[in-house]
């Protein structure tokens, strides 16, 4: 499907509740979506080198990060009965308790929203060019790595 | 002679490691001559798993380079 354009899903800074519930209620006029399958990222205060970590500052090669996520897009489209997809994330700083990736697919019924949101999540994780920098509390930082 | 121009873009811990963001190489013949010059310029980057996007592509072999283009070295992922 080639009918997608390339979309920018970066957002500077979190992802807020509003921002969020904005796109919910945007899907109200959509009548012939039966679900939806929203995935939140939030930034944990993990322990580090004896050091909790405070936020995250993330980074990306943009031009790169946009052609995968557009691949992916139409790759998920093209296994998937879906009725629409949205997805954003962060870039810069965000703090432990915010919201840093936000995914949100919609089908006629529930089945494709649950798995195409499960496999979107996952393939950001492994495919998309995003660096994190978790500040430590005494100010020092380590880089964060998907597992 | 191999007059084209490499644009090199550093990325994540990367840029820590080497101190930019990105340089210039130029009359560079293949993507593992260009990781050899810049390992010569920054022998850490020896000790640091990355992976080489050519013009915004993954690559996994040696690719000749000719005329221009971007090389990008990507420390492991961080997104989500």
């Amino acid at each position: 499907m080639n009918s997608h354009r390339i979309r920018n899903i970066f957002i500077q800074g979190p992802i807020s509740a509003a921002f969020i519930a904005e796109k919910i209620a945007a899907h109200a006029v959509k009548l012939n979506i039966g679900g939806h399958s929203i995935f939140l990222g939030q930034v944990r205060a993990d322990q580090k080198e004896n050091q909790e970590v405070l936020c995250i500052e993330y980074t990306t090669y943009e031009e790169m990060a946009l052609d995968v996520m557009h691949k992916i897009r139409q790759e998920i489209f093209d296994q998937y009965e879906l009725t629409c997809l949205h997805i954003y994330h962060s870039l810069g700083t965000v703090k432990a308790g915010e919201i840093s990736l936000f995914v949100f697919t919609s089908s006629i019924h529930r089945k494709p929203a649950i798995d195409a949101c499960s496999e979107i999540v996952e393939r950001i994780k492994k495919e998309l060019p995003v660096w994190g920098k978790e500040i430590l509390s005494d100010q020092t930082h380590v880089w964060k790595e998907n597992k | 002679m191999n007059t084209n121009k490499i644009s090199i873009l550093f990325f994540g811990q990367l840029t820590e490691l080497t101190g930019k963001t990105e340089l210039e190489l130029s009359g560079i013949e293949d993507t593992l001559a260009a990781q050899e010059i810049l390992k010569d310029l920054f022998p850490k980057l020896g000790q640091t798993p990355y992976l080489l996007a050519l013009d915004r592509e993954i690559i996994h072999e040696n690719i000749p380079l000719k005329g221009n283009h971007t090389l990008a070295l990507l420390p492991p992922y961080a997104g989500g």
